[in-house]
């Protein structure tokens, strides 16, 4: 090779090289990046943040730097190593500064920080879904470390099913955040709900003849071995023109109470003119919170249609109502916010781990928010029940399902923020003054992956470790095991 | 005869196994394109590791990424004919090396490979449930893995290294392909079994074919999420629906029989005997023709839909009536025929997008002939997507693209579709996405990039301005309903254009009503919806159809009073001569009444009010 061509290859070189510019010209603007990480308060145990730089430029370079750790990487996509990464986080802020070249000089973005805060939860758990009306060929329920991207599968449907019979499976749920005592509710082919107690498996049929369905929405009691469940009759129908493409709505709803120890049933709100759904309990497992909405049409074959003709008259409110574990006694529920009196419909209530505020989601009527597109998150202090909507974490689309870590300094929620169509997990920090930061997208190896995942992410649930048991025992399980039927006590409680 | 002359007649029959490929890629070319691009449409590949990464999640995930990666070529479908009909011949080929056939019966090579040909061309409906990733190309590739498997494991000639190559190569194997890999290990291990390689040793490659047929689909049902059941067909087809595997299963089977079968013929010895050889190549060739041909998936409603859904998509509605015309004259002696309702619909669909539904929509065959099929696919799944968007039904077209895509999997063609309803429901970040998936395929990149300008936010007016969407949003002018199309989707778009009229119909709204209106047979309905039409359409001239739906419901016992409208001649005159010979014939059925009546009497709305009834919509 002769010198003439060895020194134009050696400039490019140079000017490919990952040396951070001399001069640039300062821009006043943080650069627009995907995920969109700037300025976010992040936990000190979360996998590395990677992100894709979207701004027209021939060449980036990205400096990243914390106390004496500083990092330079070239192009568009960002991918911090994690040895790297945990170097920086250690400094308590890493700041992020941005170049980009293009038109022969060096620009420099306004820079942005990731800011280091309290640990998570290291594992959260969600089902993955195409977001489809009717078919569910391809359901699974994973499990994600987030200290780093590893993904696992907790179950499939396609583990268990033929051409004919397939499975639906949901509402995977953990008492207080721990793998040992879950479940899950395996739908239609050798169905039950699933439950791991104590580390060991049972399959239950929670439907009885004196309920309306097997239970549906769970909250499992943190102190005692009682599951609160919801039972629906749900429908699903199409909107022809309208933003929010899919109504789901309950022809009928009450909640019940599933006594572990003793496999049996009992009724703790059937009013056939209420809507009863999403049971919560307050940290020590003597409130019960839920919703319910007042719906007071004849029963027969055309109340399906009519739920569906009436569904933006239909508001759900938030209720609780008290409960004494130790005698399994009810108190009178009461009316907690009256959103429709404000022309809303409030659905999904989750109380802080201490017990203080209560998270929940609000859109004009219905309870099946992730279709709601003007659904958002809002939040009630529990100490003097002011209501809050939490502007600083929503967005124009969907905000809908939400789970608090078990520290209560971080929460996970789903939203369809990023496309309107497709579901993604965000995670905000709860701040001192009852405000939460900036939410960041769950961090992806790939930084481009949200935008080709043509899945949903349903359910995102913390845990405090992984489900030890395999999705090979639980398929075998579900295989070979019969549902055993539960009892229903027709008393309501002790 | 003399030996010379023998050998030529024998070296001119070895040479007559090169017509077959030549044939079969003639016969793809010019006669079968149509479904060659719907294998393609109902497929999808694209250049990203990630997506890549995503097969290897399970057994013959490998195989599944290679397969869709030929199908892709199939976009060009000289190019995917070309690509199969040389994996094919090389297949054959291969056969023939690896178990030494003899040229002379060559062809005889040709038999299996005339079954993997039969296999795929045999689908005919069932392409639209065919939910294995690149089912086209994988027969081919886990029928080539298998002779590589046996080449590759003869040239081990001692026992232990065998043994131990063979599970390895067995495990690995059946991570890439699957099934194929258990077949090619089984083939191997009877293939080394009858060779005097082990000699007194001949268990040991059967029972390292059975070890790796045994372990392998327990080892990788540990490790991946999918049925134990499925772990020993892993690869194949399983039950779709109601379609039993075996249907799907037992032709790959018979072919992949082929080349066991062969390892025996290792101690038959050819000889020169011209009579056998030449019965030979001769049976072989007449059974690699014959096979194909008898089960070869032959119907020319299911090859126009076909192209008429080809045409659509690709928004040559010209194309698609002459493609329904051209159907019609092929079939015009034939009284029993009859449209499908795919074609028929597909039809209205491109008059009123080309303006001639006033004139021409009652001038073609209707009907509604079941589908040749024994599992019939619903329309929705063959053209729910098409009707619903361009009806201006977003909501319902997202539906059906949505459970195509958990049943079926993704593939081009909802993508595409899935870019166009985003826009319509103004989700433009989303459209943005469907774009950016198309742009990292072979064949969709330079149109993702030529849509990108319509990505754009408050993109209405851009959008009002451009083919499809100025057809569809001023059809989308009502306002939103809960609704549902487990009817069909033709008893849909009936009930949807028939109970509706928005405050601000537009006139291509009210002009589709009327449409719908005629099609409904309600006098009264259709009055309304004339009147409507004639106020926003103030059209110069009256539309053939809609002048002789006006004379007929005047004329008929209820009818209301004509309005002053100036009626054609030909019109009345029509009326009239239908009138009498619909007096003379009485009621008849849509089969007996076409043979009754001329062309120009069957070709009015008279007619359809009359004799086309009973269709089963779907």
């Amino acid at each position: 090779m002769r010198l003439r061509h060895i020194i134009p290859s050696l400039l490019v070189l140079a000017a490919c090289s990952t040396q951070v510019p001399d001069t640039s010209l300062a821009l006043d603007n943080t650069p627009n990046i995907f995920p969109d990480y700037t300025d976010v308060t992040v936990p000190s145990n979360i996998a590395p943040l990677n992100f894709r730089i979207q701004e027209n430029a021939d060449r980036f370079i990205t400096v990243m730097s914390a106390g004496a750790e500083k990092m330079v990487t070239r192009g568009d996509k960002v991918i911090i190593p994690a040895n790297k990464w945990n170097r920086l986080k250690e400094h308590g802020t890493v700041s992020v500064q941005v170049y980009a070249f293009s038109n022969g000089s060096w620009s420099g973005y306004k820079p942005f920080s990731f800011t280091i805060s309290d640990e998570i939860d290291p594992y959260i758990s969600y089902r993955i879904i195409m977001p489809s009306i009717e078919s569910y060929e391809r359901l699974s329920i994973n499990q994600r470390d987030l200290t780093s991207f590893k993904e696992k599968t907790i179950y499939a449907n396609q583990m268990v099913q033929d051409a004919s019979n397939g499975q639906c499976i949901n509402c995977h749920h953990y008492r207080n955040y721990t793998t040992h005592n879950m479940q899950f509710h395996a739908r239609q082919f050798k169905g039950g709900t699933i439950m791991v107690i104590d580390g060991e498996l049972r399959k239950v049929n929670l439907k009885t003849d004196s309920t309306i369905s097997a239970g549906v929405y769970p909250a499992w009691h943190p102190t005692h071995d009682y599951i609160a469940y919801s039972t629906n009759k749900t429908h699903q129908s199409i909107r022809s023109i309208d933003h929010n493409r899919v109504e789901v709505a309950d022809e009928e709803s009450d909640l019940i109470l599933y006594d572990i120890r003793n496999n049996s049933v009992s009724i703790i709100e059937n009013d056939s003119s209420q809507f009863e759904c999403f049971p919560s309990w307050s940290p020590d497992g003597r409130m019960l919170y839920y919703v319910s909405a007042y719906y007071d049409a004849p029963f027969g074959e055309k109340r399906k249609d009519q739920v569906f003709i009436n569904s933006k008259d239909i508001k759900y409110d938030l209720y609780c109502k008290p409960f004494d574990p130790d005698t399994r006694t009810w108190g009178e529920s009461v009316l907690l916010y009256d959103c429709s009196a404000q022309g809303m419909s409030a659905t999904l209530p989750r109380v802080s781990p201490d017990g203080r505020m209560l998270l929940f989601s609000m859109a004009p009527y219905g309870v099946f928010h992730i279709w709601h597109r003007e659904s958002d998150l809002w939040m009630m202090d529990l100490k003097d029940n002011s209501v809050r909507k939490l502007d600083e974490i929503n967005s124009p689309e969907v905000e809908s399902y939400h789970s608090w870590s078990s520290n209560g300094k971080w929460v996970i929620f789903s939203t369809r923020r990023e496309d309107g169509a497709y579901t993604r997990l965000y995670i905000a920090h709860f701040e001192k003054d009852g405000s939460f930061s900036k939410p960041f997208a769950l961090p992806q190896r790939n930084p481009d992956f949200n935008k080709s995942f043509l899945y949903s992410y349903n359910i995102p649930e913390f845990m405090k470790e992984p489900v030890h048991i395999s999705p090979q025992q639980f398929a075998s399980f579900i295989s070979n095991i019969d549902a055993t039927p539960s009892s229903y006590e027709s008393k309501r409680g002790k | 005869m003399s030996p010379r002359e023998e050998n030529k007649r024998l070296n001119i029959l070895a040479t007559a196994r090169w017509i077959l490929p030549v044939a079969l890629f003639c016969i793809l070319v010019f006669c079968s394109y149509p479904f060659l691009q719907k294998v393609e449409e109902k497929s999808f590949f694209q250049f990203d590791f990630l997506w890549f990464k995503g097969f290897l999640d399970k057994p013959s995930g490998f195989l599944a990424w290679c397969s869709l990666f030929f199908t892709q070529f199939l976009h060009l479908h000289w190019l995917g004919a070309l690509i199969w009909v040389v994996l094919l011949t090389l297949a054959a080929e291969l056969t023939r090396t690896v178990f030494s056939i003899p040229k002379s019966i060559s062809a005889l090579a040709y038999v299996p490979v005339a079954i993997l040909v039969t296999y795929n061309m045999s689908m005919g409906y069932l392409v639209y449930y065919m939910n294995i990733p690149g089912w086209f190309f994988t027969p081919v590739l886990g029928y080539l893995f298998i002779l590589l498997s046996v080449s590759v494991l003869r040239k081990i000639r001692r026992p232990l290294p065998y043994t131990v190559i063979s599970i390895i190569y067995g495990l690995a194997g059946y991570y890439l392909t699957g099934f194929y890999a258990l077949a090619g290990i089984i083939t191997s291990g009877v293939d080394s079994a009858l060779s005097d390689r082990f000699q007194s040793r001949r268990s040991i490659p059967i029972l390292s074919a059975i070890s790796v047929v045994i372990i392998a689909p327990i080892l990788f049902t540990g490790m991946t999420t999918y049925n134990l059941s499925e772990g020993w067909t892993i690869g194949l087809p399983q039950q779709i629906i109601e379609i039993p595997a075996s249907r799907l299963q037992l032709p790959i089977i018979a072919a992949l029989l082929f080349p066991v079968i062969m390892t025996f013929s290792g101690s038959v010895k050819y000889g020169r005997r011209p009579l056998i050889l030449y019965s030979v190549q001769v049976t072989a060739l007449v059974l690699t023709v014959a096979i194909p041909s008898a089960f070869w998936f032959k119907d020319d409603n299911f090859k126009a839909e076909l192209s008429m859904i080809h045409a659509v998509d690709n928004l040559e509605w010209n194309k698609a009536i002459k493609i329904f015309e051209s159907i019609s004259a092929k079939h015009e002696k034939d009284p029993s025929w009859q449209p499908t309702r795919v074609l028929v619909l597909l039809k209205d669909l491109a008059l009123i997008k080309t303006g001639q539904e006033g004139e021409r929509a009652f001038c073609f065959e209707d009907g509604s002939k079941p589908q040749k099929a024994r599992w019939s696919v619903p329309m929705a799944f063959q053209i729910g997507r098409i009707l619903h968007l361009h009806y201006g039904i977003p909501g319902l077209c997202n539906r059906w693209l949505i459970e195509d895509a958990v049943m079926f999997g993704w593939n081009n063609m909802t993508f595409r579709y899935m870019f166009m309803n985003s826009l319509l429901l103004g989700n433009v970040q989303a459209a943005r996405n469907y774009l950016n998936v198309m742009e990292h395929t072979l064949f969709y990149r330079k149109w993702a990039k030529s849509q990108e300008y319509l990505c754009v936010d408050d993109n209405r007016s851009l959008l009002a301005g451009t083919a499809p969407y100025d057809m569809i949003l001023p059809l989308m002018c009502y306002d939103d309903e809960i609704c549902t199309d487990w009817e069909g989707c033709e008893n849909f778009l009936m009930y949807h254009f028939n109970s509706i009229r928005p405050e601000n119909a537009t006139p291509l709204y009210d002009r589709v009503a009327l449409f719908y209106a005629l099609k409904s047979k309600q006098s009264t309905l259709f009055w309304t919806r004339f009147l409507l039409y004639l106020d926003s359409n103030n059209p110069d001239k009256i539309a053939r159809a809609y002048q002789e739906a006006t004379y007929l419901f005047s004329n008929t016992k209820d009818g209301m009073s004509m309005p002053e409208l100036p009626l054609d001649n030909q019109v009345k005159n029509l009326y009239k001569s239908f009138g009498q010979n619909a007096q003379k014939y009485g009621k008849k059925s849509l089969e007996e009444s076409r043979v009754l009546f001329p062309a120009n009497q069957r070709h009015t709305y008279y007619y359809y009010y009359y004799y086309v009834n009973g269709l089963q919509l779907f």
